[in-house]
């Protein structure tokens, strides 16, 4: 279970020791109503953040980061996101991985240019229930 | 006698207060558990599966590399493929973009817990939102629009791709699919000052159906 503006840290999830491939997954459940506010547009952003371990500390890496926007609407599904990458570029530099999920809702004002952004939003019943994370290289 | 069913009385009923009040607050923390405790281990709803396609940037010529993917100028002109591949079983649409920060700017931003570009309040995170409207739409000044924010952003260097001469690249990929994206990067005085953040970005603006995805095909520190 993921509180809306939680901030994940690294330390709790699966670790990968360096590899030339990863596969990163998460699966999250969100239930609940999306919806607009006194003009404010609502949106979530679910999906998962990459952490590498290099030169004694873990440090997010903004490449291998992947979020899904869902907006407006009433919601009950289970979204699993993942995706590959490429790791050999990060060859003597990282030394581990590890992965955090993100769940996090916003509010824009609608139709504006300059949109400056609330961090919370107007969510019914504020459910998103993170199932699992992997990491993994290959051939696991 | 009677005083001792007075007091078997008064027994009766403070047991039957206690098993009142024992019941009130069970009743009660039910009504204030967390929503957790009602979550099903595995949750019984339709699952949507958004897969991302495998990525790798790999360095053609004009940089020199001093550690992982920290490079430097070695002339004005430098070449990066970016490879992608479809993992998922369906076809899918990717708009590709290249975008640009300073290395310090980027630190600053974690610093308040924003990540670029993702993070709702920065500027590269509209121009995202603008170019899903504009593909969507199928909206070609707004897309234009959003391509110059994008090419604002470099200051040092600019980056293309060669097919486009722009930042950004619309394809589609079928299942199995692989492609090369040929991107050029250009300093006009074949060095950087500072550091730099170069990312190459994929949206997916048709997926899920209720929204977008973004994610990192790849990146580059270019320092001097």
């Amino acid at each position: 279970m993921v509180e809306f503006n939680a901030k994940p840290v690294p330390g709790n999830s699966p670790v990968l020791y360096w590899g030339p491939y990863m596969t990163a997954s998460t699966k999250i459940y969100v239930k609940g109503t999306i919806g607009s506010y006194r003009g404010l547009r609502a949106a979530l952003d679910i999906g998962f953040r990459i952490y590498d371990y290099k030169q004694g500390k873990w440090t997010i890496d903004p490449y291998k980061s992947w979020c899904v926007t869902l907006k407006e609407g009433v919601y009950n599904k289970t979204y699993k996101i993942s995706k590959t990458y490429d790791c050999t570029n990060d060859y003597n530099e990282v030394e581990k991985y590890t992965i955090t999920g993100l769940a996090r809702g916003f509010a824009a004002c609608i139709g504006g240019q300059e949109c400056e952004v609330v961090v919370d939003f107007y969510y019914s019943q504020k459910l998103v229930y993170i199932t699992y994370l992997e990491l993994k290289g290959l051939g696991e | 006698m009677s005083e001792m069913i007075g007091k078997e009385k008064q027994s009766f009923l403070i047991l039957y207060i206690s098993a009142i009040v024992v019941l009130l607050l069970i009743s009660i923390s039910f009504l204030h558990s967390p929503e957790t405790a009602i979550l099903p281990e595995k949750s019984p709803t339709e699952t949507v599966e958004i897969t991302g396609p495998y990525t790798k940037l790999e360095i053609v010529s004009g940089f020199n590399t001093t550690r992982g993917n920290h490079v430097s100028f070695v002339s004005k002109k430098a070449i990066v493929i970016l490879r992608v591949r479809q993992i998922s079983n369906s076809s899918e649409t990717y708009i590709l973009f290249l975008a640009c920060i300073p290395y310090e700017e980027f630190k600053k931003l974690l610093k308040q817990d924003m990540l670029w570009p993702y993070d709702a309040r920065l500027e590269e995170r509209l121009i995202i939102e603008g170019l899903v409207k504009a593909i969507r739409e199928h909206d070609i000044t707004l897309l234009k629009e959003f391509t110059d924010k994008l090419e604002s952003k470099f200051k040092e260097f600019k980056a293309y791709v060669k097919y486009t001469e722009t930042p950004i690249y619309l394809f589609t990929l079928e299942p199995g699919e692989e492609i090369e994206i040929p991107i050029i990067l250009e300093a006009p005085t074949g060095k950087v000052s500072k550091t730099y953040l170069l990312g190459a970005f994929l949206i997916t603006p048709f997926a899920p159906a209720e929204g977008y995805s973004v994610g990192g095909a790849g990146g580059l520190y270019i320092g001097p």
